[in-house]
C-alpha cells in the first residue's frame, strides 16, 4: 500500500487532515513535511513508495507551488499524484497550480469539510489499490 | 499603474472582511454569532520602526488575555519578496473562547497547556479568513493578492506588524459567539488596482 506524504506549516493541521484520512477507513501510511523544502528531502528518500501527495500553498522557506513546479520537472515523480490543500481559491491561483503541475490531480479549498477532502483523494487511492 | 500612496474604500474594506469572517465560522463553524458584529475605525500608532503598534490597542478591544495572528498581503512576488506590504490583517481570539471555537471549527482536540499548538491553530483560523478576504477581493475584480504565512503570538505582538505608511486608519470588526465578544479582526489596506 503506498503512503501518502501531508505537507503543511501547521503541525494542527497535518494531524487534521491525517485524522480525517484515518476515520476514512484508509490504512497508507502517512508521512508528514512542514514546508515544501522538508516535502523535497521527503518525496526524493522515498517517491517509489508515496502514492499521494497533499499540499498547502502558503508556507516559509519554500511555498507549496514552488514545490509542484519542481515536482513537475523531475519525471520518477512528476507521476505522483498531488491535491493541492490550501486557502488559495481564486481563479487566477488554481490555474497557476494546474500551470506549473499539468497533471495536478485535484484541488480543495480551506477551509474544507471532511467530505470535501475524502471526495478528493478517494478516486485516487481507490486506483491504486 | 495603481495608487498604493492612498487608502482603500473603508465601506469596501469593512463588508468584504465581514462577508470573510462570517463565510468561514459559518462554514467550519457549529457554534453560530450571538450578537453584532460590531465595528469600529481606528488610527493606526505605530512603533518606533514604523510598523503598527499592536498593543497600544488592546485596551479597545477589552482583552485582557487573548491569541493575536497577523497575516500580510502583497500586490505581487516581487512586493512579497521585497517585505513590501499593501495591507494586513491581524485576528484577535479571546483566550478564554479558544478552545472551545477551535473545537466548534472541527480542530483536533488542544489543551489549555499547549501553547504552541493553540498559537497554531489560531494562525490557521487568520490563514482562512485571509484567504477568504482576498478570494472575494479578486472575485469583484480586485488584485488577487499574495499573503504571508501568520505570526501568531499569546497576549501580545512586540514586534508589531507591517503596515503601508501611506496607511492611516484601520477597519476593527468583533464577533460574538458564546454570548461574549469573542473574535476581533482588524483590517487595513493601501489602493489596489481594480479591473
Amino acid at each position: 500500500m503506498k503512503k501518502i506524504l501531508v505537507v503543511d506549516d501547521s503541525g494542527v493541521q497535518r494531524k487534521m487532515i491525517i485524522g480525517i484520512i484515518k476515520k476514512a477507513g484508509f490504512e497508507n501510511e502517512i508521512m508528514e513535511a512542514g514546508d515544501g523544502e522538508q516535502a523535497i528531502q521527503v518525496l526524493g528518500a522515498n517517491f517509489q513508495d508515496i502514492g499521494l501527495v497533499l499540499c498547502d500553498w502558503n508556507m516559509p522557506k519554500m511555498s507549496g507551488l514552488e514545490f509542484i513546479e519542481g515536482v513537475a520537472k523531475v519525471p520518477p515523480v512528476a507521476k505522483i499524484p498531488i491535491v493541492m490543500v490550501t486557502t488559495e481559491g481564486t481563479e487566477d491561483k488554481i490555474k497557476q497550480a494546474y500551470e506549473a503541475h499539468s497533471n495536478l490531480a485535484g484541488y480543495v479549498a480551506k477551509p474544507f469539510s471532511p467530505d470535501q477532502l475524502k471526495t478528493a483523494i478517494m478516486p485516487i487511492l481507490a486506483r491504486q489499490s | 499603474m495603481f495608487g498604493m500612496n492612498k487608502e482603500f474604500d473603508s465601506q469596501v474594506l469593512m463588508t468584504t472582511m465581514m462577508g470573510s469572517v462570517v463565510a468561514v465560522f459559518n462554514s467550519a463553524c457549529s457554534e453560530k454569532n450571538t450578537d453584532g458584529p460590531t465595528t469600529a475605525t481606528r488610527k493606526i500608532g505605530r512603533t518606533e520602526n514604523g510598523k503598527m503598534d499592536v498593543n497600544i490597542d488592546l485596551h479597545y478591544k477589552s482583552y485582557s488575555k487573548c491569541c493575536i495572528s497577523a497575516i500580510n498581503f502583497f500586490i505581487d512576488m516581487k512586493s512579497q519578496e521585497k517585505n513590501n506590504t499593501c495591507g494586513f490583517i491581524i485576528l484577535y481570539v479571546k483566550e478564554s473562547c479558544l478552545i472551545e471555537l477551535l473545537r466548534a471549527m472541527g480542530f483536533p482536540p488542544v489543551a489549555r497547556k499547549k501553547e504552541s499548538e493553540l498559537l497554531d491553530c489560531c494562525g490557521e483560523v487568520c490563514n482562512m479568513i485571509a484567504g477568504e478576504f482576498k478570494n472575494q477581493l479578486a472575485k469583484t475584480g480586485y488584485t488577487d493578492l499574495f499573503m504571508s504565512v501568520p505570526q501568531t503570538h499569546m497576549r501580545s505582538f512586540h514586534e508589531g506588524v507591517n503596515c503601508p505608511l501611506c496607511v492611516k486608519y484601520y477597519q476593527e470588526l468583533s464577533f460574538y459567539y458564546f454570548n461574549t465578544k469573542a473574535v476581533t479582526v482588524d483590517v487595513a489596506m493601501a489602493n489596489i488596482s481594480h479591473s
